[in-house]
């Protein structure tokens, strides 16, 4: 990832991208040849029958947060309003917010677990290590954080036509995430580098995070 | 209601297929896709069979450029308003085909026809998100499109007459042999076809039978073309498997899950010819 440091609002980049690329996105998505059906699945068969879960950027709510309501009382939140209303639609057995995840007020121990697929790669570097810590205070002792973070280097960036808009990509460095996770009470019990094939994107790298609030 | 221009979205092996077979046939064909890399590696699946076209002798290189020549590309939907039929070949999944059925009938002009390629989704259902599911049938061709000639023209519960006839009389002028069917789950080939590999594959194990016996067996008594060891194997395992599950999954007779030993042979990867293994070594 470039090193080059953004200027402009990123978060309104992201929450206007994926309203403009809704469409463009959901068929690019399921195309790419991403582990998350597996990565929930073992989320789930860990948690006990209706758990509370708090999904961050949940997008259109297909397929993670589907599967999560089937057994879950799941709360999505999104930062693009597009996304959160066909997230309404396609799972109306959850619940949903348009809100920033990054402000977000949560009880503390309010949650047995917390979602964040493809999130942490939008959220400005400086902002990443306070969402984390405030994600290991959301959870309940013995509950579980599963997240995926950009492999590669650190830096900020703006692609300038990404599926047909700007998009904000982010990352402190692959390395960077287990210590923070440790740092939040959060102790990764599986994690994993997972390439993945995104069409006309090549080859990408995500580090998968299954981690235990210690609490 | 004439067709002269055909949209087609997603450029799949599907989509690319069904494009090929409407360039093929004279048609303006407006391809999208979600991002200009895909659109172009379209182009280059379509370009690709149409150069075998011409080594094997069944296609001119005139006619070839002149098929080349009438694809055009696009990322965005909104190209494909002036269209008159339009074939969604996007990824099985309802709430995308959903999606994208109710942003077609914004941009489609109102006359257009809307086709989903689907297999194993309701037709209907897809419908049930525009605000006229009178203009929308299913069209399923079958893989290899450009090869194999049958289209089942489905019917959904609201399809008009109209629709159907058109996206029938389209396929006839593109060269091929459609049926019409209602919209029930597998259609025509794939409600039957599915039960009866899956009962083939059980005999495997029941009768300790060899693959290759077992298509000694099919080819020389029931005259089939190709063994049912060898068809699964073309079909893919992954994808044989999936298509039983969506079928059990709606009609529920044990005959239409997914056989162990196929489900098994998933697991280990071997997804038949694509992976070099499946009944046979490739």
């Amino acid at each position: 990832m470039a090193g080059r440091t953004v200027a402009r609002e990123p978060k309104e980049i992201v929450a206007r991208g994926y309203d403009v690329i809704a469409l463009r996105y959901a068929e690019w998505a399921g195309q790419v040849d991403s582990p998350v059906m597996e990565w929930v699945r073992d989320l789930d068969a860990r948690l006990g029958e209706g758990a509370d879960v708090l999904e961050l950027g949940c997008g259109r709510g297909v397929p993670a947060t589907r599967e999560l309501a089937r057994r879950h009382r799941v709360t999505g939140v999104d930062i693009s309003a597009v996304q959160v209303e066909l997230a309404r639609h396609h799972v109306p057995e959850a619940s949903f917010v348009h809100a920033d995840a990054t402000e977000l007020e949560v009880a503390p121990a309010s949650f047995d677990a917390v979602v964040a697929l493809f999130v942490f790669g939008h959220v400005p570097i400086g902002e990443q290590p306070g969402l984390i810590s405030r994600i290991g205070l959301w959870l309940r002792e013995g509950g579980f954080f599963l997240g995926t973070f950009a492999a590669g280097d650190a830096g900020e960036e703006i692609e300038a036509d990404w599926l047909g808009a700007p998009m904000f990509f982010a990352s402190l460095g692959g390395e960077a995430y287990a210590p923070m996770l440790r740092a939040a009470g959060l102790e990764p019990v599986r994690d994993e580098v997972v390439v993945q094939q995104e069409p006309g994107h090549g080859d990408v790298s995500f580090r998968w995070t299954l981690a235990r609030a210690a609490g | 209601m004439e067709i002269r221009r055909v949209g087609v979205v997603g450029l799949g092996t599907m989509g690319a297929g069904i494009a090929q077979i409407s360039v093929q046939s004279g048609f303006d064909t407006i391809g999208r896709e979600v991002s200009d890399e895909l659109a172009e590696r379209g182009r280059a699946t379509i370009e690709r069979h149409l150069a075998r076209g011409v080594e094997k002798g069944r296609l001119s290189e005139a006619d070839r450029d002149a098929a080349i020549g009438r694809l055009t590309l696009t990322t965005s939907l909104g190209d494909l308003a002036d269209c008159n039929l339009i074939i969604e070949a996007v990824l099985e999944e309802l709430e995308l085909k959903r999606e994208l059925f109710a942003e077609l009938e914004r941009i489609a002009r109102p006359d257009a026809i809307l086709a989903t390629n689907t297999s194993a989704l309701s037709v209907s259902e897809i419908a049930e998100a525009t605000e006229r599911p009178q203009r929308v049938v299913g069209m399923h061709f079958f893989n290899p499109a450009p090869v194999l000639p049958l289209v089942e023209i489905v019917r959904g519960r609201e399809s008009s007459d109209e629709a159907v006839d058109a996206a029938y009389g389209w396929a006839e002028q593109a060269g091929k042999q459609p049926v019409r069917c209602n919209d029930t789950p597998g259609f025509i080939v794939n409600r039957i076809l599915i039960p009866l590999l899956n009962d083939c594959v059980r005999v495997l194990d029941e009768a300790a039978v060899t693959p290759e016996e077992m298509d000694k067996a099919m080819t020389n008594g029931a005259g089939w073309p190709m063994g049912p060891c060898a068809l699964i194997d073309l079909i893919g395992i992954d994808v044989h498997v999936h298509a039983s599950e969506a079928l059990h999954g709606k009609l529920g007779e044990e005959r239409m899950a997914p056989p162990e030993r196929l489900v098994r042979m998933q697991q280990e990867g071997a997804l038949g010819r694509k992976t070099g293994r499946g009944f046979y070594e490739y």
